[in-house]
């Protein structure tokens, strides 16, 4: 029997399906998988009934009972997403006595096809963060070295993925944070389209970038789990009502138009990587694909402009972490004011209190027109040319980092530094559209690279075809 | 570099506060990130463009009544409670 650790989704549900395997040994299988890299830190609870969930999968199985589509799959959640029952603590010390109230919409959905809820996972504070360093239950590790971040802020759920710790796992993505841990991590991650996955219980950052997104070991789950957990939601006025396609029926075209903007090959002249992009370019214009060049005159302005739209939302959403409603409360406070400061002192991180203080300031009286309202326009400018370039091409490619994972604690004292990791991936979320980033090559001390593949709003399908497509060419197969 | 004064009105506008040791550190990276998107103040942007939300998509739901979540539920995560409210210290004395 080959180790059921390094299957995905689809086939571990097959495989307990036609009873070749049985959930119990699964679950287990992976238990110790995590007990063993528990160096990884990338899981920071396994969840006590897991087993005795997995035991009712097996009785199921056992009794001939119709199994549902994901029956018996585990899965990891990151840290900031609700399981009813369960803590949630968005790797924060202020969140240490949460638990959920409810499942979020993600969640109930899962949980629907019959997917088992393994454990949490590490991720930065709050999801601030792009190395997973800045976390409460301390730094977590790359899959494939130790000596490396996973990247963030979904760091854990990356890494799992990738250290076959769990069948796939949730992470949520506001500038880049499934992307660029997937691709840290050599996994599959994709940032759908706003709207397209529910937020409800989902504890927000900034509620106009956030989308939940699935990490996995194939192109053909992160389809189908996409597909499960999208879908207009009632409690989630953003949630869009576009119809979801079924993307787990794959087939590609003969040949696609990509489009390649002038100021993220600006930037890629400069970086050690780039022959692995003009590689993979090469291979498919040999194939009879089309390129078509455009730009996108703000580009440089993306990591500005999401600074100031993330930072506005995440000074409102982060109010309500007060030492009232849910978190700790400062033992040393004597007053309702004092509630909210030191309790809100003593419990943020420092990242986190920075933001929150950037979001104040873009927003303060006399500061509001200069940043946040233009930061505004200028999205809105970036989305139209964007919008304007998927008129010429089926999608766009860039690349999701620009270099393999750094060394855990190699970023200095400057916050800057930590926030160019998101170059190429904050486009995504300040437009709205979707992108998948699959491995795509090796860098430096043979550590994975990503590549995104980005299409127009709601047309993940096309760039899953596209995805396997690239993926085959990459591999040597037939197209 | 952003002032001591803008550093204590910022923090106060959020609800913050900081000792000597931790202001210093704030300040510098604080006026590290100013600085950075301070670079979008310069990007000229035509007046008449829409700032409505690019996403385009928030539709309200219709004004229901429905039931909610039970109030101890809600309150379990409280780290103080009484009479089924949150509870915090006494605001106003009887005179």
């Amino acid at each position: 029997m080959t180790d059921v650790t390094k299957l995905g989704v689809l086939e571990t549900a097959k495989l307990i399906r036609e009873k070749k395997v049985s959930c119990e040994e699964v679950v287990r299988a992976y238990i110790k998988n995590i007990e063993e890299k528990i160096v990884l830190n990338a899981v920071v609870e396994v969840f006590d009934d897991a087993i005795d969930e997995a035991k009712k999968v097996d009785e199921r199985v056992k009794n001939g009972e119709k199994l549902r589509a994901l029956e018996g799959v585990p899965m990891l959640i990151k840290d900031n997403i609700l399981i009813t029952g369960k803590h949630a603590g968005c790797a924060s010390r202020f969140m240490q006595n949460f638990v959920a109230p409810y499942d979020a919409t993600v969640i109930a959905k899962l949980r629907n096809e019959g997917v088992i809820f393994l454990g949490r996972t590490n991720m930065d504070e709050f999801a601030m963060g792009s190395s997973t360093e800045k976390s409460c239950y301390g730094i977590c590790r790359n899959a494939l070295d130790t000596s490396r971040v996973p990247g963030g802020s979904s760091g854990g759920s990356a890494s799992a993925v990738g250290a076959n710790l769990a069948c796939a796992s949730l992470g949520s993505d506001t500038g880049g944070s499934i992307r660029q841990p997937a691709s840290y991590n050599g996994v599959y991650g994709v940032k759908p389209t706003y709207g397209r996955v529910s937020r409800y219980g989902l504890i927000a950052f900034a509620s106009s970038l956030d989308q939940i997104g699935p990490i996995t070991k194939n192109i053909e789950d992160n389809a189908y789990l996409l597909k499960v957990i999208s879908g207009k939601d009632e409690h989630d006025m953003t949630s869009a009502s576009a119809s979801v396609d079924d993307y787990n029926e794959i087939k590609s075209q003969k040949s696609y138009k990509f489009g390649i903007c002038d100021e993220v090959e600006k930037q890629l002249t400069n970086l050690v990587t780039k022959p692995v992009y003009d590689k993979i370019i090469e291979k498919l214009k040999k194939n009879g694909c089309e390129f078509v060049h455009f730009s996108i005159k703000d580009f440089d302005l993306c990591l500005p402009i999401y600074y100031v739209l993330s930072t506005a939302e995440a000074t409102s959403n982060l109010g309500r972490f007060d030492g009232v409603k849910y978190t700790v409360r400062s033992e040393r406070a004597d007053n309702v004011p004092e509630i909210y400061t030191k309790s809100r002192s003593e419990g943020f991180g420092e990242e986190v209190k920075r933001r929150i203080m950037l979001g104040s300031y873009v927003l303060s009286s006399g500061y509001y027109d200069a940043y946040y309202n233009k930061a505004k326009k200028l999205q809105r400018r970036l989305t139209n040319q964007l919008t304007d370039a998927f008129k010429e091409c089926d999608a766009v490619l860039l690349p999701t980092t620009a270099n393999v994972a750094f060394k855990i604690g190699s970023k200095g004292d400057n916050p800057i530094d930590m926030y160019l990791e998101d170059l190429f991936t904050t486009l995504a979320n300040i437009t709205g559209v979707p992108s998948f980033s699959i491995p795509c090559g090796k860098g430096e001390g043979d550590m994975p690279l990503g590549l995104q593949i980005m299409c127009n709003k709601f047309e993940e399908r096309k760039m899953y075809e596209i995805a396997k497509y690239i993926e085959k060419l990459l591999k040597g197969e037939n197209v | 570099m952003l002032s001591k004064e803008e550093v204590k009105h910022i923090l106060a506008l959020s609800s913050l506060e900081a000792d000597d040791e931790e202001f210093e550190v704030l300040q510098r990276r604080l006026s590290q990130m100013e600085e950075f998107v301070s670079q979008i103040k310069n990007a000229d942007v035509d007046e008449d463009v829409s700032v409505e939300d690019a996403v385009d998509m928030n539709t309200l739901r219709e004004d229901e009544p429905k039931e909610s979540y039970p109030v101890e539920k809600i309150l379990a995560n409280a780290p103080k409670q009484k009479y089924g409210a949150f509870a915090v210290p006494l605001m106003m004395e009887d005179d």
